[in-house]
């Protein structure tokens, strides 16, 4: 049976192409004060639930934070767990700071690779970008080993914990991560801007950018770091990393489909470009990526509806201008100021939840999107009135 | 000041970290891993035997020695469960403390010679004794109430050595705000920890008063990343584990508390001084190394004072009685703050609750450049204070109280050259501290009313320079290390092995 699995995924990539598809990410660290999440078991439940959206592809969050959520061979340095570490400050809270998706005898990623395969939906990895969630206890252990890398804001302050791509041993570490992925056997990897750790070219006064600026420009970097042309230089460390990831992924010889989710679309400004050094138009262009995913945008409320299908015909227009490209359009239970979801759109227009569903889903099928994106499942955001209008579209 | 010695790489004399010297230096108090769990070991240097502490089947971590040498306290966990099995009835983290003689007390169940001091669903871990060998200080994560939901943050502590008088002493009052290695001067004056105040600031050291634990000062320069402090014998230094851009990783430091001089001395960490004060022990993770140690490793003499720690007193530059608002009030010259004078907000309101919007700014400061230069403001209830970094991004103080619908506070917000604090009334301030703030040069106008749609009321408002007289001033390194931080004359000599 396990041999079958990845010639039934590679059927289900087939198929996914052309359809309209429905993807939901899975972050099984918003269920363990819900129930068991350690076992195989609890993890076919967090599948049960999530497949209630009638999501044809599921993503599974790789790491907490920067802790990988399976037994990983490049992090696998001892006495990771708080409050082992004198480094990290534990999770106060009882219950959730004794999860331990690592080492809890069963790869638990593994485990939803095989399940998705069996109930005849796509794997995919949900890749955050770096370290997520900020807090002391979901830094790397490879991190905090080597602070002769991290990130530096202008000055030399350190960002505690936090690598930055430009050394070429920081990368080669994440191409060694991101193997370790690959051998999951992923047909997706989708690779999540948000979910960054305030990774950002202001962050980025570091060695190998710093002695670029002044071989080119003959002056110390800018105090600014908004300055194009500093942030020009961050993003070719940023899209050499990527160009190294696709590469890995094409060295497996099976179809590794690359999405970006890029965050606030419709804002004047290229949020990507500018807070996290991606032009991901760009990255289309040169193959490096294979579609987009709009993460949120920021519709004008006065005309939200209009505003909103404004954006993402502009979206889609870009993906096509790059010549390739599938596009995905967000539909979100979270709602944030910056990050509005489905919440907002209901509220704001006075109608249900699952009508603003439906009309989103409406929007992204009309400006030709190829499908949408579910932005973290957890336990019950996603009603089963929204559930129901999904799974039915 | 920071002076690089030369790196000497000392051979390992064992496997093993966070190696202790015993009082009279005869045996090592370290932490092994074997078959993925940590455990204390005593190494008695002259026979090579080692002595297995805590044979639970837990791990085990962090040892330190009682004054007199008899003891050892260390923190002992063993979760064994998923955190759904486990979520009522696991046990966390707690100190043990191990006689060298075997001596049981008081019947304890844990093993020959161990007792366990703390219990409860906490993490009490990185222990130390007190000079008089009376009392632990350690770090814990009780300081998050089941209120404050999922919470990252530690405090120190302190128990007696026989389980009483618990006591909080330096509270941690935000998300992601932790300490460190307590650790007290040999005079019993000085406690020094390390210290990490946000998600966007690197674990430094701070000293404070035994007797005012929770007014500390920095010690370790700005930008630099400072943990695992020790005292050196004459508690006069303290050796501790530091990175600075362009070190190789890693490093031992050494500090003079009282100037902020440092110097480093090798690569390594956890590092610990002989009661000789002729050796210096670390760890490079894996193993243990020991180098001669002695005056050509200690820092110059430097006077380095943070030179802003000295604040002027309050002077108020503005304050309207029941504002009518809306409203826009020009600003002048007075609140030309620039990066580095401390000023104040200070306003008396009556909160009311509202679904929407999260948001209801009370006063905000326009300057060129940062149309919020500093803003007062509610966010989902919870008071903030806010200003720009250097690059213009936001950063701000977030009070861990919650305001109720229909009653007023005082709220006061507080910008300093280094840090951002916010205050509900007289209750402990919430600091964000960071390594440089946007300049609040030329000011232009100030927003006064709960603007974005908000409501409540305003009694009052004002704006003030100097540090808030109702508010208790940071410490400063003067008042820490007045009198100095010596052995006491009153200690008792120990035997201390070649």
């Amino acid at each position: 049976m396990k041999q079958l699995l990845p010639a039934i995924g590679a059927v289900l990539v087939a198929a996914a192409a052309g359809a309209f598809e429905k993807i939901a990410y899975i972050d099984s660290f918003d269920y363990p004060a819900l129930q068991e999440t350690e076992t195989a078991e609890g993890s076919r439940r967090i599948l049960d639930n999530v497949l209630k959206t009638g999501a044809t592809t599921i993503l599974w969050r790789n790491q907490s934070g920067a802790v990988p959520r399976y037994p990983s061979a490049e992090e696998a340095l001892p006495l990771k767990e708080p409050p082992l570490d004198k480094r990290r400050i534990p999770l106060s809270e009882p219950v959730r700071g004794w999860v331990r998706f690592d080492d809890c005898g069963t790869n638990l990623i593994q485990v939803a690779a095989d399940d998705c395969a069996r109930r005849g939906v796509r794997f995919g990895i949900h890749l955050t970008t770096e370290e997520n969630h900020w807090e002391s206890w979901t830094l790397s252990p490879w991190n905090l080993e080597h602070p002769q890398f991290w990130c530096c804001a202008r000055g030399g302050a350190p960002w505690f914990g936090r690598c930055s791509l430009a050394y070429d041993a920081v990368r080669e570490h994440k191409l060694r991560l991101f193997d370790e992925l690959l051998a999951l056997r992923p047909s997706m990897v989708y690779i999540d801007l948000c979910r960054s750790g305030g990774w950002a070219p202001n962050l980025e006064y570091v060695k190998p950018p710093e002695d670029e600026w002044r071989r080119r420009y003959g002056t110390e970097p800018p105090a600014d770091w908004r300055d194009p042309r500093w942030t020009a230089i961050v993003e070719r460390y940023t899209r050499r990393y990527y160009r190294e990831l696709r590469e890995r992924a094409e060295r497996t010889g099976r179809k590794v489909e690359i999405i970006m989710a890029i965050e606030r679309a419709g804002e004047p400004h290229d949020f990507n470009y500018e807070q996290r050094a991606v032009d991901w138009r760009r990255l289309l262009r040169e193959e490096i990526i294979d579609g987009v995913a709009v993460a949120c945008v920021q519709p004008d409320w006065d005309d939200m509806w209009g505003s909103t299908a404004r954006i993402y015909a502009d979206i889609v227009r870009d993906v096509r201008a790059a010549g390739r490209g599938r596009v995905f359009f967000p539909i979100m239970a979270y709602n944030f100021w910056l990050r509005p979801g489905y919440p907002e759109y209901a509220k704001r227009a006075k109608i249900s939840e699952a009508a603003a569903v439906r009309r989103l889903l409406e929007l992204a099928r009309d400006a030709g999107g190829d499908g949408i994106t579910m932005e973290v499942v957890d336990a019950s955001n996603y009603s089963p009135d929204v559930c129901r209008t999904i799974r039915e579209f | 000041m920071t002076m690089v010695a030369a790196n000497i790489l000392a051979a390992a004399l064992t496997a093993g970290t966070c190696g202790v010297y015993s009082p009279d230096g005869a045996k090592i108090a370290l932490q092994r891993v074997e078959n993925g769990k940590s455990r204390v070991d005593v190494w008695e240097r002259a026979s090579g035997h080692f002595t297995w502490v805590e044979p639970g089947p837990g791990n085990a971590a962090y040892p330190a020695w009682s004054p007199a040498g008899d003891a050892l306290v260390y923190t002992y966990g063993n979760e064994t469960n998923t955190a759904w099995a486990a979520k009522d009835g696991t046990t966390g983290y707690h100190l043990r403390i191990w006689r060298s003689d075997g001596r049981r007390d008081g019947g304890s169940p844990c093993g020959e010679g161990i007792r366990e001091i703390t219990t409860g669903r906490f993490r009490d871990y990185m222990p130390s004794f007190s000079p008089d060998g009376k009392r632990l200080y350690f770090v814990s994560t009780r300081c998050a109430s089941p209120q404050v939901g999922m919470a990252t943050r530690s405090g120190i502590y302190a128990v007696d050595a026989d389980g009483g008088g618990l006591t909080n002493l330096v509270p941690s009052t935000v998300n992601d705000m932790g300490a460190g290695q307590p650790v007290v001067s040999p005079d019993g004056r000085i406690l020094a920890f390390a210290q990490i105040d946000n998600f966007r600031d690197t674990w430094h050291l701070v000293c404070a008063r035994t007797d005012d634990p929770a007014r500390s000062c920095r010690v370790t320069p700005k930008g630099q990343s400072a943990y695992a402090p020790r005292w050196t014998p004459d508690g006069r230094h303290l050796v501790y584990t530091g990175f600075s851009k362009g070190d190789p990783g890693w490093c031992v430091y050494v500090l003079d508390p009282r100037t902020g001089a440092t110097r480093r001395i090798c690569e390594g960490r956890n590092p610990d001084v002989h009661p000789s004060g002729k050796w210096l022990l670390y760890d490079d993770g894996t193993n243990l190394h020991e180098r001669p140690f002695g005056a050509d490793d200690l820092p110059e003499a430097a006077e380095t004072a943070a030179p802003h720690t000295e604040v002027e007193t309050e002077q108020i530059v503005w304050h309207v009685e029941k504002p009518a608002y809306p409203a826009t009030v020009p600003m002048d010259k007075r609140f030309a703050f620039g990066t580095t004078r401390t000023f104040f907000v200070r306003a008396k309101v009556r909160f009311r609750a509202a679904a929407e919007p999260r948001f209801r700014h009370y006063v905000t400061g326009a300057y060129e450049g940062a149309p919020l230069g500093f803003e007062l403001f509610v966010d989902r209830d919870t008071p903030k204070f806010g200003a720009r970094e250097a690059s213009g991004l936001y950063m701000g103080a977030v009070s861990d109280r919650r305001l109720e619908d229909g009653k007023e506070y005082l709220l006061t917000g507080v910008r300093t050259h280094d840090r951002l604090l916010v205050r509900v009334d007289d209750g402990i301030p919430s600091e964000f501290r960071f390594n440089g703030t946007y300049p609040l040069d030329r000011p232009i106008k100030m927003s006064v009313g709960p603007t974005l749609g908000g409501t409540g009321e305003i009694l009052w408002a004002e704006v003030g320079t100097g540090w808030p007289k109702d508010m208790p001033r940071p410490a400063t390194r003067h008042e820490i290390f007045a009198g100095g931080s010596r052995s006491c004359a009153t200690e008792p000599k120990r035997e201390v092995a070649p």
